[in-house]
């Protein structure tokens, strides 16, 4: 009786739990590992086409969401940036698939509904025969010219109506463009690049909006070089394959960039980027931002300063108040190294501002 | 010796002073607070359980918290807690409980002309959602409706229900129901597959009137992707609190169009041979 009763209460805690996983979890764990957000997701939402009730798969695409959606919003926004208009509303349409809740892709997708509406005609219609097929990812090819972008840009999103939602209505960002070489061109420890392609000398980099919450896997901001060469293309997901029959042709997919690169470049680009959010929920209010330094947001303005506060363990450092955006501060870290922050984007609704910080 | 009653006039309670005045304490804060306390304006969610499903009521109101939503969440109980047999097959069909709910709706109406009201309902709760909507005098009008796992008639018509809704109805479906699967008959009584499987169906022959009230109609069938959201494809768990959150509130709280929202009209017309097959 007892080995009976251990037995049900065996099939009942695996029926709880769920199993581990198939192949495709084993191949998703893989990429997550290399840091292919993209790839990694795919194949963990193939694998839960079989495996619904595992809770390993779960957790996977749990953890997954923000730094897919990151990633795919980044490629969205660069093709946008390069004028690729349809190719950026499918990105940002599979940014929204990815994380449903995204702040910013629903009224970046209506605005290039409506700005571009004959351009994106075509793949709007491929997305309704498609059903509910998830867009795969897809490699990118170069594109040859890159559409000039200024040296910093501000821009000021418009307004929505949105009374409860944390949108990107009023969230201004900064776009950073450089002419400096990736990192993986002159720091040796980062991974090399995947081609040799002249175009790989990317000159404009975006910092994509948003960072994941999650940022025990991409603690980095999520830089793109948008004139990257087209990787391999077993990244395409086949996700098609996995929930109905209707696949869009592979030529008018979008394409992916490269793999997203931690940017770890001193006097170069930002060093670390942190979201940090009075109110929403996604986001931490305290962040350990650097060298020891916690740094935690205080409030947020309607005219687009923000108020912070770091701290060396329990003691305050320094008293940040009324930072604007595109402002910045700087402070030591706990080994003596002076470092900048700089307000890179704040969403007042939500009380949340992004802060990228580097060695001043 | 003659036993004698208690007398409690006298002092020989069964309850002590100091219980008893505590008791009257509650009483007295009890009353203010439901019938002289002002009501709260601004956005209404009204949320019916499912049948025999008391639970969900907290997750659901939670993933709207988390999503933003600040407004009143009510539930509306139209169980007679008898189980989910009796509750699905007698309650949920029942035109007397859709009718209290259609008049709780058109006071708050009226109570709030412009507040946003959204309906959400689970599993044969959605049923009482839909003979309500019918019932609601003419020009009264709920701004969403969500429909988890609908228990209802894939064949329904909607027409009637779909002219008190002022922007879109949302009904979740999952092949991997198996509550929805095995059900003998519909919450409305009405025959043929299941809503909370494949969505809701167009009428054949539908006219103007008809495909103008179905694009409004809107499924959000059951995606691996949801797994990671905690909807794992079964029939409650459609109401985790992530799942609202993340995939239901947007929808519902947000004021223009939300993307990915693809109505029965779209996959009807567009894709013919899928929804045949």
């Amino acid at each position: 009786m007892p080995r009976r009763l251990c037995l049900v209460l065996a099939c009942f805690l695996l029926h709880l739990t769920g199993c581990g996983g198939g192949e495709r979890y084993r191949i998703g764990r893989e990429a997550e590992k290399r840091g292919d957000a993209s790839k990694a997701y795919d194949e963990y939402r193939g694998d839960a086409v079989k495996h619904h009730g595992s809770g390993a798969v779960a957790a996977a695409l749990e953890r997954i969401v923000p730094a897919a959606a990151a990633e795919s919003e980044s490629a969205a926004l660069t093709a946008m940036d390069q004028g690729r208009h349809a190719d950026a509303w499918r990105l940002f349409m599979r940014t929204l698939e990815i994380q449903p809740n995204h702040p910013d892709a629903p009224q970046l997708i209506r605005r290039l509904e409506t700005d571009h509406s004959a351009e994106i005609a075509e793949a709007r219609a491929e997305w309704l025969r498609r059903g509910w097929t998830a867009l795969a990812y897809r490699p990118a090819e170069p594109p040859e010219t890159v559409a000039p972008v200024p040296e910093i840009t501000l821009a000021q999103r418009e307004n929505t109506s949105n009374p409860g939602l944390p949108h990107g209505d009023s969230l201004a960002t900064i776009r950073q463009t450089t002419n400096q070489p990736t990192q993986s061109d002159s720091d040796p420890s980062s991974p090399p690049p995947a081609s040799n392609d002249a175009s790989a000398q990317s000159t404009n980099r975006i910092y994509a909006a948003p960072p994941p919450a999650d940022s025990a896997l991409d603690p980095v901001p999520t830089l793109t070089d948008n004139a990257s060469p087209p990787s391999a293309p077993g990244s395409a997901g086949g996700l098609d394959a996995d929930v109905g029959p209707a696949a869009p042709p592979a030529d008018s997919m979008p394409k992916k960039p490269a793999p997203l690169k931690p940017t770890a470049r001193p006097g170069g680009e930002y060093l670390v980027v942190h979201t940090v959010s009075e109110r929403d929920r996604r986001y931490p209010r305290i962040v350990l931002a650097v060298d020891g330094i916690k740094m935690e947001i205080r409030d947020t303005d309607d005219d687009l300063e923000v108020d912070l506060d770091l701290f060396d363990g329990d003691r305050r450092i320094k008293k940040i108040r009324d930072l604007p955006l595109g402002g910045s501060q700087t402070f030591r870290g706990r080994s003596g190294v002076l470092y900048r922050l700089t307000v890179l984007a704040i969403h007042h609704k939500s009380h949340t501002a992004r802060i990228g910080i580097k060695p001043a | 010796m003659i036993a004698r009653p208690p007398n409690y006039l006298a002092g020989n309670r069964l309850l002590p002073r100091p219980v008893l005045a505590s008791l009257g304490c509650l009483a007295v804060l009890a009353g203010i607070n439901l019938g002289c306390a002002q009501k709260t304006a601004g956005p209404v969610v009204i949320y019916l359980d499912g049948a025999g499903w008391y639970s969900s009521a907290g997750s659901v109101e939670s993933g709207l918290r988390d999503a933003g939503y600040s407004g009143d969440f009510q539930t509306f109980s139209w169980s007679a807690y008898l189980g989910p047999a009796h509750d699905h097959l007698i309650n949920a069909g029942s035109k007397s409980i859709a009718r209290r709910l259609a008049r709780k709706i058109e006071k708050t109406r009226d109570d709030q002309p412009d507040a946003p009201i959204n309906l959400l309902g689970l599993s044969a709760g959605t049923a009482v959602i839909l003979s309500a909507l019918e019932q609601l005098k003419a020009g009264v009008q709920v701004d969403n409706v969500v429909l988890f796992s609908p228990s209802v008639s894939a064949d329904h018509v909607l027409n009637k229900a779909m002219a008190h809704v002022k922007r879109n109805l949302y009904a979740t479906a999952s092949p991997h129901d198996a509550i929805i699967k095995g059900l003998p008959v519909n919450a409305d009584g009405k025959g043929g597959p299941c809503a909370g499987k494949n969505g809701f169906r167009l009428p054949p022959g539908a006219e103007t009137s008809t495909l103008a009230a179905y694009r409004r109609v809107i499924t959000v069938p059951w995606q691996p992707s949801f797994v990671g959201f905690g909807w794992n494809g079964s029939h409650t768990s459609v109401t985790t609190r992530r799942f609202v959150s993340s995939v239901i509130a947007p929808r519902v709280l947000m004021t223009e169009p939300y993307p990915l929202d693809r109505s029965v009209v779209d996959l009807t017309l567009l894709r013919p041979e899928r929804q045949e097959s």
